[in-house]
């Protein structure tokens, strides 16, 4: 944190030199994400920001019409924050980044994933709170989070995801209560394991779901 | 007050001196009061510090002089204590060195030092250089440092300073140096500090807290050489009267948000070589005036949203090394000045919005490493005398309108590393003059309309590790000698009109990654050496013409992390060695014309997981149960073979989200998992003999064709040869809160005689029961335990009312709240073992156990008799087997007439639709009791039932 180089021409000559573009927007997108986070086994090398688009890298899948519907880079040693341009991949139905070092909260622009089926974020050290802006992701079927160090009450605006299946919040930080509307009804308690603010089930109407928090 | 405090400690610091000095000539030898001070430092070492440290600091010298990094005047005061880089290790600076009045100089600068910057420090009166920088330093920094009359360089970067900067630091009228950067500053940077004329170097970058505007009165500071502001979160516009820094060499402010345009008056800045404007906000055009600035050597104004046109003005700074103007919205065209510009080694001017051609002068920078104009809308063709740039590392002109062909000069440009002209409309061939750069690493020519073939002598290019051709119109065979670059990471060919067979020297290219040949004309087989790549993770075959089997050699490509072979002439069955490809996750093979079985290796492909494509083939056979371990798989298309059997299996692939079986030979019931429930029937067409189910099990057909039978009469009858059945069943559910209970009681009891549910559902608040929560605490003992549930155990219960109840106890949450549930064991959902909310759902569940108690005369439980399932598992294992439904009927309902029996398995099915472990599939209650209703048997068999309907009172809760 103390230690930003500050005028240092080699370091500016070094950021001179790779400046961040691509001929897609979506491709541009993921570049600018790749080149703040560290990649020490080199899983994402494929990442050519002179590609046409970002089709042909590895980790990447698009559609027939080359736009990116998934990103498979869980299991890959990659630290880094989980930039706020990934919610710019709006056919995205895969956000698969688990089991990484991602630090730093969860951008709200995730939300605008409109399209995404599946968010594995589990196993990184995400800090923050569980966005609002989940409500919005209403092809959501599969969402877990568990293992990081969430914290924060669990957003009432996740019951509206009526398409959601399976949800893993456990081994956090969360506090207050868990929702019992929507597909909240069928989550197994095992999903909110290990969050030790966490206070059980909700009592509509008595408490406040976010006491304690 | 706190200045005049300060002196009188001095004065008193000063007598004590004089006495030291006495006692020292009369007396014996003892340390001076400076030597004592400084030894305060070796007391403040935390134990952690090495024993030997300073071993020249020994007290019983008369004075320090002589000590490691102390200097003395030759009164044999401290003058100079100067210990950097000595690894102190001290979680505090001891406030007693302020006490060495006389000192000059103090360097503690990377020692490993934490803990606050003493505001005693003030009383330095002497001090010209502080230097604590490279250290853990925190808090603030002390107004009281603006005491310090004589000090010339204050030197606090790199620690972890927070606070705001002390405005009292404009009274160091002598400050020549002050950094700062690299803490934790916040606040903004005062006015006041526009005072500080002799200032030269005014460094408070990286500090990402620090906000506000740049005071216009920094302009006063026109001694200063250095100013640099980078990496905060600095606002508003640069002041124009930064244009009075006439000695200005460094401007540093780049990562901040700072906005406004470019001052024009920064052209006065004369002695400017480093201007750093980078990733800001900065709108507006670059002023033309900047072209004065005749020693500047690096302008980076790249990452704002300058607009208008490129100033050939800047032609005119003739000391350039580095110009880079990239991201903008720079337009007009690209000035043929800039030719002018023999030192520049870096023009970067991509991403811009710039039109017109390459200007030839460029040719005239001789000393250009690399040439950046990619994403622009550049036109015309690539100027033949680019090739006379000797020195040119990268080329980056891609995404431009360039037209024309790739100049045969870049053979010359023997430097060159990366050359990237993708996404233009270049035409003609690739000029064999390229592989012969032997440096060139990178070459990318997508998405242009390149002819002609791939020569042979790429081969000559060795140094290749990314060749990609794709999406251009290049044809003939892929030379064999494309196996001789070694170094090849990645090659791809996709999408040109290459024909021919694949030649199998491509597996010679060890390092090989990524292999895409896809959508070309490439026929005959496919070489089996190609399992030999073994560092392959990207193989994509697909839309070409290859014949054949899949080679069994793909089983050695453990690495291979995408296998794309569609549409192809692919035959022969899939190899059974795929069961190698422990990192696949994609595998189409759709469109050929394989045959066989689906191999059962293919479970064991666990990670399996975008997508599994073996559609329109010409597979038959049953779908391997193995497929089972899939469980990650969420794409799924066999449709379009000749597959036939039951689907069930499908059922257990859990993360589906995408299936197409269409156009099989499949047949049984659809399983009733709630992601085939979502599909539409697009995604079984065409296989006659697949139905529908409730259960997924039977085909609801078996059971429920006739619909949704159910003669409540039937029910009435089954109940009447039972007799006396005594059931009670109570559910109950409490959530027990932190700040308030509830208890709220459902009951529905059926009474043995008569079968006359007259009791309805009840609610009963928790306060009306006669019961409290530490009544029900006092049940959760060890001898009440009698049995364990999903998620927790179950324990029987005595309600003061005399009511046995069950409790189901879950072990999840042991803080603040407890979440229990009550309910007649045996009778409850399976849903209260694990989820957190109890719908009416629940009780028809609970309805549908008390049917099956009826139907099979078993008892919910049965743990002292044979198998001891609890009965709905043991329907559904009865329905699973061979045996006729019948079976599963009470043995004393079997003899029936055969319309009653028939009549009471219509009933089994709807009990069995109530009982789905999903309580969403479950009918309403009021469903119920319409299929109930429909329950039809022979007309001539009505008047032989007349009691009446059984569940008539039964009330939807």
């Amino acid at each position: 944190m103390a230690s930003l180089p500050v005028l240092l021409p080699c370091l500016l000559l070094l950021l001179a030199a790779s400046p961040a573009l691509s001929t897609n927007p979506e491709g541009e997108a993921l570049h600018a994400w790749r080149a703040r986070l560290t990649d020490p086994t080199n899983v994402l090398q494929s990442w050519d920001p002179t590609l046409v688009n970002p089709c042909t890298w590895f980790h990447v899948t698009c559609d027939s019409q080359n736009r990116v519907i998934r990103l498979d880079v869980g299991n890959s040693n990659i630290s880094g924050s989980i930039a706020p341009e990934l919610g710019r991949l709006e056919r995205l139905q895969y956000l698969e980044l688990y089991r990484n070092n991602f630090q730093g909260k969860i951008p709200a622009e995730l939300g605008n994933l409109r399209s995404l089926i599946s968010m594995d974020l589990y196993g990184n050290q995400l800090q923050g709170e569980i966005p609002k802006s989940f409500a919005k992701l209403k092809s959501l079927r599969f969402l877990r989070l568990n293992n990081n160090r969430l914290s924060g009450s669990i957003p009432r605006e996740l019951v509206f995801l009526s398409n959601l299946k399976v949800l893993d919040l456990s081994n956090n930080d969360l506090c207050g209560t868990i929702p019992i509307d929507g597909p909240f009804a069928n989550f197994p308690l095992q999903s909110f394991d290990n969050n030790s603010r966490l206070n059980g089930p909700e009592l509509q109407g008595l408490v406040p779901y976010d006491i304690g928090c | 007050m706190r200045k005049a405090g300060s002196i009188s400690i001095g004065s008193l610091f000063l007598s004590f001196f004089a006495m030291a000095v006495l006692s020292f000539i009369s007396t014996t030898v003892s340390l001076s009061s400076d030597g004592k001070a400084l030894l305060s430092l070796l007391a403040a070492a935390s134990t952690g510090s090495s024993p030997g440290l300073l071993p020249s600091w020994d007290s019983s010298h008369p004075t320090p002089c002589s000590w490691q990094g102390v200097t003395c005047s030759p009164q044999g005061r401290v003058i100079s204590l100067s210990l950097p880089n000595t690894f102190l290790n001290l979680t505090s600076i001891p406030p007693e060195l302020s006490s060495l009045t006389s000192l000059q100089l103090l360097n503690l600068s990377s020692a490993n030092i934490s803990g606050a910057i003493p505001p005693s420090f003030g009383a330095l009166a002497s001090l010209r250089l502080l230097d604590l920088s490279s250290n853990a330093l925190s808090g603030s920094i002390p107004q009281q440092l603006g005491a310090m009359a004589s000090l010339q360089f204050l030197l606090l970067n790199s620690n972890r300073l927070s606070g705001s900067i002390p405005p009292a630091l404009a009274n160091l009228t002598s400050l020549q140096v002050l950094c700062l950067q690299d803490n934790l500053l916040d606040g903004s940077i005062p006015s006041q500090l526009g005072s500080l004329l002799s200032l030269q170097q005014f460094r408070i970058g990286g500090n990402p807290y620090l906000s506000g505007r740049l005071p216009p009165q920094l302009g006063l500071l026109t001694n200063l050489t250095t100013f640099g502001a980078a990496a905060t979160s600095l606002s508003g516009a640069i002041p124009a009267e930064f244009g009075n820094l006439v000695n200005l060499q460094t401007f540093s402010l780049y990562d901040t948000d700072i906005s406004g345009s470019v001052p024009p008056e920064l052209g006065s800045c004369s002695e400017l070589t480093n201007l750093y404007l980078h990733m800001n906000k900065i709108t507006g055009g670059i002023p033309p005036q900047l072209g004065k600035l005749q020693k500047l050597t690096s302008l980076l104004l790249w990452g704002n949203s300058l607009t208008g046109p490129i100033p050939g003005d800047l032609a005119n700074c003739s000391e350039l090394v580095v110009l880079d103007l990239s991201a903008n919205r720079l337009s007009g065209e690209v000035p043929s000045e800039l030719g002018g510009l023999a030192l520049l080694e870096q023009l970067h001017l991509s991403d811009n919005l710039l039109t017109g051609g390459i200007p030839e002068g460029l040719s005239n920078c001789s000393s250009l490493t690399a040439l950046q104009l990619d994403k622009n809308s550049l036109s015309g063709s690539i100027p033949w005398h680019i090739g006379s740039l000797k020195s040119l590392q990268s080329l980056f002109l891609w995404g431009n309108s360039l037209s024309g062909t790739i100049p045969r000069s870049f053979g010359n440009c023997t430097e060159l590393y990366a050359l990237d002209l993708s996404k233009n409309r270049l035409t003609g061939t690739i000029p064999e003059e390229i592989f012969g750069l032997n440096k060139l690493s990178k070459l990318l020519l997508l998405g242009n309309s390149l002819t002609g073939s791939l020569p042979p002598s790429v081969a000559n290019c060795q140094s290749l590790v990314r060749l990609r051709l794709g999406e251009n119109q290049l044809a003939g065979e892929v030379p064999r000698e494309i196996g001789m670059l070694q170094n090849l990471v990645f090659l791809d060919l996709y999408t040109n009109h290459f024909t021919g067979k694949l030649p199998p020297e491509i597996a010679n290219i060890t390092v090989l990654e990524l292999l895409d040949v896809h959508n070309n004309h490439i026929a005959g087989e496919i070489p089996p050496q190609l399992g030999d790549l073994m560092n392959l993770e990207q193989l994509d075959l697909s839309e070409n013409s290859f014949a054949g089997g899949i080679p069994a050699s793909f089983g050695n490509l453990s690495y291979l992390n995408k296998l794309s072979l569609k549409s192809n002439l692919l035959t022969g069955s899939l190899p059974r060695s795929i069961r190698n490809l422990q990192k696949l996750t994609l595998l189409d093979a759709s469109g050929n014309g394989l045959s066989g079985r689906i191999p059962p290796e293919i479970g064991s492909l666990t990670s399996l997981t975008i997508s599994l494509n073996l559609s329109s083939n010409r597979l038959v056979g049953e779908i391997p149960q193995e497929i089972s371990g899939l469980t990650r798989l969420q794409s799924l298309d066999l449709s379009g073979n000749m597959l036939g059997g039951g689907i069930q299996v499908l059922g257990l692939l859990t993360s589906l989200t995408f299936l197409n079986i269409s156009i099989n030979n499949f047949s049984g019931p659809i399983p009733a998992t709630p992601f085939f429930r979502t599909l539409s029937s697009n995604s079984y067409l065409r296989n006659p003999d697949l139905c529908p189910s409730f259960d997924g099990y039977t085909c609801s057909s078996d059971l429920v064709p006739r619909a949704a039978i159910r003669s409540i009469k039937t029910v009435a009858l089954a109940c009447a040869v039972l007799g006396s059945a005594a059931l009670l069943f109570v559910a109950t559910w409490m959530l027990v809160g932190r700040n308030r209970k509830l208890a709220a009681e459902k009951t529905v009891t059926i009474p043995s005689s008569g079968c006359d549910f007259s009791h309805p559902w009840t609610l009963i608040p928790f306060q009306k029961l006669n019961f409290t929560v530490d009544n029900i605490l006092e049940w959760l003992k060890d001898e009440n335990v009698i049995g364990k549930g999903c998620s927790g155990m179950v324990y029987k219960a005595e309600m003061p009312g005399g009511e046995l109840i069950a409790l189901m106890s879950s072990p999840n949450f042991h803080h603040h709240a407890m979440s229990r549930i009550a309910g007649s064991y045996g009778y409850i959902a399976p849903e209260y073992g694990y989820t957190t909310k109890i719908t009416e759902k629940s009780d028809v569940y609970s309805y549908g156990v008390v049917l099956l108690e009826i139907l099979s005369g078993r008892s919910a439980i049965e743990p002292m008799v044979g198998d001891s399932l609890h009965i709905v598992e043991w329907v559904k294992k009865k329905m699973g087997s061979l045996e006729p439904a019948v079976n599963i009927l009470d043995p004393k309902l079997r003899g029936m007439q055969d319309p009653m029996v028939q009549e009471m398995l219509q009933a089994l099915g709807i009990a069995m639709f109530c009982v789905n472990s999903s309580p969403s599939e479950r009918p309403t209650m009021k469903e119920v009791v319409a299929l109930l209703m429909e329950v039809k048997s022979p007309p001539e068999e009505w008047g032989k039932t007349s009691q009446q309907p059984l569940l008539m009172s039964v009330k939807h809760g």
